[in-house]
């Protein structure tokens, strides 16, 4: 059962600044796009351990994937076809040996920086405990930085609050954790699966 | 073969396997297993200062914990983003009993949006949905809740980043039924079983192989049995008989059409059971007259009642298919001892029989429409008599009093002694049911290790006094084979606990026989009765 997202907050109006209802607004459910989520995932490793394009191009050759990720563009072009983004994103069509291989390189980074990951991950189960913030954290607040401000640099304007960005920013920095191990490749596949019938 | 250990440690907890190496690990790459055992411990859990969290448990155990852990990290990962971050669920928070942290420490603003309700489900709660991930709340509900089996572990997510693990019939080293667990030992958990599952291979478990084979011969080996049985007991009819008497049988089958009264007269003589009332003779004689085999039919229809030792041994014959009809429960009832289960294997034979006799009814109903205006309550009469145990009087004649009159005698006469030794086993009934998770573990855990010894002929009989916290007080072994071959039963260790603790405030008493086929079976003893032999 899906919850309506025009659904109003909580009583203590803690969550979604969303404006409910409001036309010029994207359909959040791109979200659970599988392309979508598949640049989400590079972006959340990106604003985390700082993946470049570069780090992209190594993990695709050490897994063999050049042929699919041949070069910046052929990357570029990949990552382009998210709907979320501006300009001419969602146009391009992503074929399942794309997104296998994108599934592929972003759980071989992630496995890669899984130390990172952890850390990130064990600071934020840490104070959620405490009166701190996540900014407060150098990683977790570089993170959230980094995090909010590739997205509305590449995303769609006006997409989402602050507050709905760093709640995403977290919930992919905690399923990055999972996608770290030896498992994860199959992990994120089946989850791609899940989230794109949620669409 | 000497078992080998393994480990697999993560940051907070570690995996350590206990098992058998199968031979057949030489063809593989991987190290092929059985007989598993795993011990799985957890550092600084919150509430647990300096002592580890201990589980143990055994193959099956480990491999229902696995996949339990593994769907539900599959669950929590394929939850919607949009209603994972916009959803409503995320918004609430958790009330202060079921926060984590620190007394007094209230979750921030960011941390409350992502924590959401604990469901608090209950194994008996069937998931409200099948739609998977598509909120937190339904992910709750659905999340591994066992439908299967009300004891198996299940995770339920508290919020983004704790969960509870609900241990379930898991031995641990804790009174509590569920451990928190935070995300990042979560992934340590998941990431030890599945490294666990990457690099040793399982033998199936020999349990679910064995059940699903059973119907498929059933069926021919029912009626085999019960050919083999209704012919013996024939021929000790045809034997028995004098011989002018067993011409007429054999002329009765040649030439039915004559003399079917005689023949059917002659097996009543014989088996007496039912004969009170007249409708079987009478059906017998019909299905005679049809040319149907005559002495089967009534040899069948009379075999649950009969004194004749053959048709005991039919019925007996027939009780390796009776407990795969049998109730759940009944694990107790396969125990070879002869003293528990004469009386229970004959009862499930007399409720397959009947059928046998109805069809004998319902094919002798066919064919005369005298024999139908002859016997308006007949079939009414012959029916609740089918069933010995149904001692309910039936209002449609005397016939039917006589004849359960007869039957209770002869259950009386042929047992005194079973019928002595039911009652306790009747009132033992609920004890025996409360151990019968323990019962059906011990058996588990003795056939995943137990290996025929080379000469062994008789089977093997030990008492086993169990302590409630799940370990082994003491064996008694009750015959001399029994002693003699005590060093190679793979006996759990001594005050160890190896099955889930049980409620009772005094040691339990379970037979374990294992008979030189390699079957093992396990039963309760009964409390005021241990020793039997």
């Amino acid at each position: 059962m899906d919850i309506p997202l025009h659904q109003t907050a909580t009583p203590q109006g803690k969550m979604v600044s969303l404006p409910l209802i409001d036309q010029t607004q994207p359909d959040h459910s791109q979200l659970d796009n599988i392309k979508a989520q598949l640049d989400l995932v590079l972006l959340a490793l990106e604003a985390l351990a700082g993946i470049g394009s570069e780090a992209v191009l190594q993990a695709a050759a050490e897994l063999n994937l050049q042929e699919v990720v041949s070069d910046r563009v052929a990357l570029w072009r990949l990552r382009q076809s998210n709907p979320l983004r501006r300009g001419t994103g969602g146009r391009k069509k992503l074929d399942i040996e794309e997104a296998r291989s994108l599934v592929m390189i972003s759980c071989h980074l992630a496995q890669q920086h899984q130390g990172m990951i952890r850390e990130a991950v064990e600071l934020l189960e840490a104070i959620a405990q405490t009166h701190c913030q996540p900014y407060q954290v150098a990683l977790l607040g570089d993170y959230l930085d980094n995090f909010t401000n590739t997205y509305q640099e590449r995303m769609a304007e006006d997409t989402l609050s602050m507050d709905a960005l760093t709640d995403l920013a977290l919930k992919l920095l905690i399923d990055l954790l999972f996608y770290s191990n030896s498992q994860g490749p199959r992990r994120l596949w089946m989850a791609l699966l899940d989230r794109a019938n949620h669409a | 073969m000497a078992a080998i250990s393994r480990q697999f440690n993560c940051s907070s907890c570690r995996l350590e396997i206990t098992a058998q190496p199968s031979p057949l690990s030489r063809w593989a790459k991987r190290p092929i297993l059985k007989s598993v055992d795993f011990l799985l411990s957890f550092q600084d859990l919150s509430g647990r200062h300096h002592e580890p969290l201990e589980i143990r448990g055994d193959q099956a155990q480990l491999q229902v914990l696995s996949e339990t852990v593994s769907h539900y990290v599959q669950n929590v990962l394929g939850q919607s983003l949009t209603t994972s971050v916009f959803g409503v669920p995320w918004t609430t928070t958790l009330t202060p009993s079921d926060t984590p942290s620190i007394p007094g420490n209230e979750p921030q603003d960011w941390a409350a949006r992502v924590e959401i309700d604990s469901p608090k489900i209950l194994p008996e709660q069937s998931p409200q949905t099948t739609q998977m991930g598509s909120s937190p709340a339904t992910m709750a509900n659905q999340a591994d809740a066992p439908t299967a089996n009300p004891d198996s572990p299940y995770l339920y997510p508290r919020s983004l980043l704790t969960h509870n693990l609900v241990l379930g019939t898991l031995t641990t080293n804790t009174d509590d039924k569920a451990i928190p667990l935070k995300t990042s030992q979560l992934f340590d958990l998941v990431s030890a079983l599945d490294n666990c599952a990457a690099e040793l291979e399982t033998l199936p478990l020999p349990m679910p192989t064995r059940r699903p084979a059973l119907p498929i011969w059933a069926s021919s080996a029912a009626a085999i049995v019960l050919m083999v049985g209704v012919t013996t007991a024939t021929l000790q009819i045809t034997q028995k008989a004098p011989p002018g008497n067993r011409d007429t049988v054999t002329t009765a089958s040649h030439s039915q059409k004559t003399q079917p009264p005689v023949a059917s007269a002659e097996v009543d003589s014989v088996t007496s059971a039912p004969s009170a009332s007249p409708t079987p003779t009478d059906q017998s004689s019909s299905s005679a007259a049809k040319g149907s085999p005559q002495p089967t039919a009534a040899a069948s229809a009379t075999a649950p009642n009969s004194k004749a030792a053959k048709a005991e041994t039919s019925s007996q014959q027939e009780s390796p298919v009776s407990p795969s009809e049998a109730p759940p429960d009944s694990w107790f009832l396969a125990s070879p001892s002869p003293s528990l289960v004469k009386p229970k294997q004959e009862e499930p034979s007399p409720s397959s029989q009947p059928s046998e006799q109805d069809q004998a009814i319902a094919m002798a109903d066919q064919p005369t429409s005298a024999q139908e205006t002859a016997k308006p309550s007949a079939p009414s009469a012959a029916l609740p008599a089918a069933p010995p145990t149904a001692a309910e009087p039936s209002p449609t004649g005397a016939s039917v009093d006589t004849e359960s009159e007869k039957v209770s005698e002869q259950r009386d006469r042929r047992s005194p002694e079973m019928l002595n030794r039911q009652a306790p086993t009747t009132a033992t009934h609920s004890y025996a049911s409360a151990l019968a998770p323990q019962v059906v573990a011990i058996s588990q855990y003795i056939r995943q290790r137990w290996q025929v010894p080379v000469g062994l002929s008789q089977p093997l009989q030990y008492q086993l006094t169990l302590n409630p916290n799940g370990s082994l007080k003491q064996v008694q072994p009750l015959n001399l084979v029994a002693t003699q071959y005590l060093p190679q039963v793979p006996l759990p260790a001594a005050h160890q606990p190896f099955i889930a603790p049980f409620q009772s405030a005094q040691p339990a008493l379970v037979r374990l026989v294992l008979q030189p086929n390699g079957t093992v079976q396990t039963f309760v003893e009964a409390k005021a009765n241990p020793k039997k032999n």
